[in-house]
This record gives C-alpha cells, sequence and structure tokens, in this order.
C-alpha cells in the first residue's frame, strides 16, 4: 500500500514537472546576458514564464537557427554568415567590457597601448617584474569577440587559461596575485581589482527567427518602460 | 508451472544480456559513422599529426596532436601516481591491516569513489591550483601537473577497491601454505597474494585508466583550456574537454571533428581493453 502511494505521488510530481501551464519563452546565449536577462525575467509579469539557458553568444545564434529556443541572446554583432535562415537581430542594451585585476596587483592605470602590449604577449612582466597570468573566455565567447576586436587583437591574444563564464574569469583572477583578465561589466564583484583603463562598450542583441506573439510580447516589455528599468537596474543603459 | 517461471526468467536475462550488447553495438556504429566524415574531409594525417587545433579561428586547423598527447600524458601521469598508491593500499587493507582499521577505513575509500567529479575539479581550482603556483614558483598553477593531481586522486578509489576484489579472491590455500613454509605475512602477500591477483589487478589498471582518459569535468577546472604541448606547468586541452567544451556552440565541420576526436578516445578506450584481454588470456595459459 505504502510503495503504491510513494508511486502515485512520485508519478503526479513528474506529471506536474511536464505539463507546467503556459509554454515557456526560451532563451539561450551569452553567458554575460545572465543579469540584464535575469532583471527582465523577474520583472516580466506575462503568462508564459521565461527561462534562460547559459551557452555562449555563438551557441545561443546557433540554437535560434536551429529552432531549439525562441530567442538566442549575443554579446556581439553576428558574423556575415550566422545571418542567414531568417534571422533578425534587435539590439537590446549597451554593456561595458571591464579589465580586472587580482587585488594585490600594484598597477592602478592601464591604457590602450599597455593593454595591447600586455593580451598580445608582447609585454610578459609586471613592473615588479613578476611574469603576466591572461585569463580569456573560449573561443565562442561574445565577450571575448568584441574585446579582441577592440584592441585589434583577433586570434593573437596570449592566453594562459581559457575559461566558460564570467564568473569563472574573475574566480581564476582572484586566485593569482598575477593575472588579469576581461569581463563583461554588470559582472564585476569584489573579488578582483578594476584599474583605470579605457572600457570598451558591447551591445548586447537578442535573435530572433520568425517570433510568434508569444515572442512578441515578451520584446515589446523589453522595451517598454519597464523592461528599460529592468535593464537599468542590471547595470546596463537599454537602447530604443 | 515452475519450468514455466524457470523459462521465462532465463528469456528476461537473456534479452537484457543483449540489450548490453545491442547498445555496445549501437554507439560504435554512430560513433564511427558520425566520426568518419571530418577524419576523411581533414585528412587521417593531418587530423591525428596535425599541431595545432584552433577550431574556430579565422583559418580554422584541425590537429589533434596536442589534445591526444596531452590526453595521453595526464593518464599516464595519473596511472604512475594512483596504481602503486592504490594497490599498496589495497594489500595493506585486504591482507595486512587489522580487521578494525579496515572496517574503519573501507566506508571513506567507498565514499571517495562517490564524490562527483566536478567536486574535485572545484577543490582543485581553489586548492591545487593557487597551490601548485606558491609551491613551484610558476606564473600560473592550471595546466597538466594539476590535471593529473586531480585524476589520480579521482581513480584511486576504484583502483583500491577493485584490487582489494581481486586480493579477496586470492585461494586462502595459496597463501596458507606460503605461511606454513615460513614466509611472514609482507612476503606472502607481495609474492604469492598479489600475484595470483594479477589478473584482477591489470583489469583494475585498465578501468582506471578508461576513467583517467575518459574524465572530462574535472580536468576542464583545472587544466588550462589552452591547446598547448603538453608540458607539467603548461596550459593544456585534453581530447574529453575539447569536446565538452566546445560541443555547445560547435557547427559545421568543427561539429563534425568533435565526434571524430570522439571515435579517437573510443578507439583507445577499446584498444586498452583488448590489451587486457589478451594478457589475462596468457596469464592463463
Amino acid at each position: 500500500m505504502k510503495v503504491t502511494s510513494l508511486f502515485a505521488s512520485l508519478f503526479l510530481g513528474l506529471s506536474s514537472l511536464f505539463s507546467a501551464g503556459a509554454p515557456a519563452i526560451t532563451t539561450d546565449g551569452s553567458t554575460s546576458m545572465e543579469r540584464a536577462i535575469g532583471f527582465l525575467s523577474e520583472t516580466w509579469t506575462g503568462q508564459n514564464p521565461v527561462t534562460y539557458n547559459p551557452t555562449g553568444s555563438s551557441s545561443g545564434i546557433q540554437a535560434v537557427k536551429e529552432g531549439r529556443c525562441d530567442i538566442g541572446l549575443s554579446s556581439r554583432p553576428l558574423k556575415e554568415g550566422e545571418l542567414e535562415g531568417g534571422l533578425e537581430t534587435i539590439p537590446l542594451c549597451q554593456d561595458g567590457i571591464t579589465i580586472v585585476l587580482n587585488p594585490e596587483n600594484e598597477v592602478d592605470s592601464l591604457d590602450r597601448e599597455e593593454l595591447v602590449a600586455l593580451f598580445s604577449g608582447q609585454e610578459k612582466t609586471w613592473d615588479s617584474g613578476n611574469p603576466v597570468v591572461i585569463i580569456g573566455r573560449e573561443a565562442a565567447s561574445g565577450t571575448r569577440s568584441a574585446f579582441e576586436a577592440a584592441l585589434g587583437l583577433r586570434d593573437q591574444c596570449d592566453y594562459r587559461q581559457e575559461l566558460t563564464s564570467n564568473g569563472d574569469v574573475l574566480a581564476a583572477v582572484s586566485q593569482n596575485p598575477n593575472a588579469i583578465g576581461y569581463v563583461s561589466s554588470s559582472s564585476v564583484n569584489d573579488m578582483v581589482k578594476v584599474p583605470e583603463a579605457p572600457s570598451f562598450a558591447s551591445t548586447f542583441y537578442l535573435v530572433v527567427k520568425n517570433p510568434d506573439e508569444r515572442v512578441q510580447a515578451f520584446l515589446d516589455f523589453c522595451f517598454s518602460q519597464k523592461g528599460r528599468a529592468a535593464i537599468e537596474s542590471a547595470g546596463c543603459i537599454p537602447l530604443s | 508451472m515452475n519450468r514455466k517461471t524457470e523459462g521465462l526468467a532465463r528469456l528476461v536475462c537473456t534479452v537484457l544480456g543483449m540489450a548490453s550488447v545491442v547498445c555496445v553495438l549501437a554507439i560504435t556504429l554512430y560513433l564511427i559513422l558520425s566520426g568518419l566524415p571530418a577524419i576523411q574531409k581533414i585528412g587521417l594525417g593531418d587530423f591525428l599529426f596535425g599541431p595545432v587545433w584552433a577550431p574556430s579561428a579565422r583559418n580554422p586547423q584541425y590537429g589533434i596532436l596536442p589534445l591526444l598527447l596531452s590526453s595521453l600524458a595526464g593518464m599516464a601521469g595519473a596511472l604512475a601516481i594512483g596504481v602503486p598508491t592504490g594497490l599498496l593500499v589495497a594489500v595493506y587493507l585486504e591482507k595486512l591491516a587489522p580487521a578494525r582499521i579496515r572496517r574503519f577505513v573501507f566506508p571513506f575509500i567507498e565514499l571517495l569513489a562517490g564524490i562527483p567529479s566536478v567536486v574535485y575539479g572545484l577543490v582543485g581550482m581553489f586548492v591545487l591550483v593557487p597551490g601548485i603556483r606558491v609551491l613551484f614558483h610558476v606564473p600560473d598553477g592550471s595546466g597538466l601537473l594539476a590535471a593529473i593531481v586531480v585524476l589520480s586522486v579521482l581513480i584511486l578509489p576504484g583502483m583500491v577497491s577493485l584490487s582489494c576484489s581481486a586480493l579477496k579472491a586470492v585461494d586462502p590455500a595459496m597463501e596458507q601454505a606460503s605461511l606454513a613454509m615460513g614466509a611472514d605475512p609482507v612476503q606472502t602477500a607481495f609474492k604469492i597474494s598479489v600475484p595470483c591477483a594479477r589478473r584482477g589487478i591489470a583489469n583494475a589498471v585498465v578501468l582506471s585508466a578508461g576513467r583517467a582518459l575518459g574524465e572530462a569535468m574535472a580536468v576542464m577546472m583545472v587544466c588550462g583550456n589552452v591547446a598547448n604541448w603538453p608540458a607539467p606547468f603548461s596550459s593544456v586541452k585534453f581530447l574529453t574537454t575539447a569536446v565538452a567544451g566546445e560541443m555547445s556552440y560547435a557547427y559545421g565541420l568543427q561539429r563534425e571533428a568533435l565526434f571524430s576526436i570522439a571515435l579517437v578516445l573510443f578507439v583507445l578506450i577499446f584498444i586498452l581493453n583488448v590489451a587486457v584481454y589478451l594478457t589475462g588470456r596468457k596469464g592463463k595459459a
């Protein structure tokens, strides 16, 4: 008897998991957009819940192209080949890319030339004589692609570690006194030190393919008064 | 009636047994079918022995030699640390330790086997990697050495418990005879028990090798993920971490090449298993 009721409740629990009300609006892509999408989906009051799958910009674009999600999230502009298949990009908001150092690093400011020398591997030591350790993102990251494009260093950065999220970069930089890295500005926390350095603007895009009513409602919300406020509280600058 | 149930049980067991064979064959077929196209396009030589892995660069290159060598070096290093340690622990626990200690230690080893590999990776990232940097005065601690240490801890519990089972299965009469001849327990353990259990121990080594070769998550968190040539303190990318890290965004030829990497991994494991099968047969004859 007990066993049957156990199975019954298990079954009910499982079936309620799979029949969860209105179909979700699924988003997939850039890990840098986590905060912006998080704040938007929290203030979103529509019937369909919004889900978020942090996989990286290239992956999100690929997912929306293959119809595996409703909205792809990209923290870089789409490349030529990627726009095929009826994809439409909508600039959502502006964010920055921030240079981060270990708190023990004595460097307080870096200009553009110094950054190019450091990231390209021409300058291999800090003023203190310690070796420079460059922490970056994986090849498909939108943040990496925007950062390298801004410095004119596409595919030329001399990485010691390539990690798959802003959080990992922050953790790695905070663990090594000689480390330098870059992250999405809205994800910076106090594990790391932010030197005075040129900031690199990056634009966050929503990528859609023939959005239906359900998805369009959320897109409209993103550019409404409430949506813009949510984007601002996530630390980004909304675009119209 | 009785005969009927027996027949039914036999049928169920046969079907289930065949199911695992079918699974292995299906996976093999799928891997070969999805792994071969990229190898054909890139060329077997360029794929296996190409020195540069840069699939998302503007001029993509698909040479897996650095990944292959890193994976093999990681496995060899993990075995060099894990196998002797595991075997000695097993001999001690099974043949020499008082029952009290064995009862106390064994649950901990089983627990170690149950810890998810991502936890090993996390500890590696926050303790081992900074530790290596300070200890060896290198710029950054992530890399092959960190991966080897994590892998050797990862394979240790399996190595210990499989070796223990092999040692337990040794015919007690052999050991008693040795003791009766005047050999002490340590001599008996190493000269009688271990040689008698060599088949099982070889099996444990192969399974550990497979585990070390196949692990992705724990390695990904400590190895640095840049496709360099393997060296203790340089950042490396393994075959597994390339598949795990790039599959989510890869498409086109890169995606096909990742399947080819999986095929290479599969072939390596297959070779390991055939090797132990052959050595086992020779031992018996």
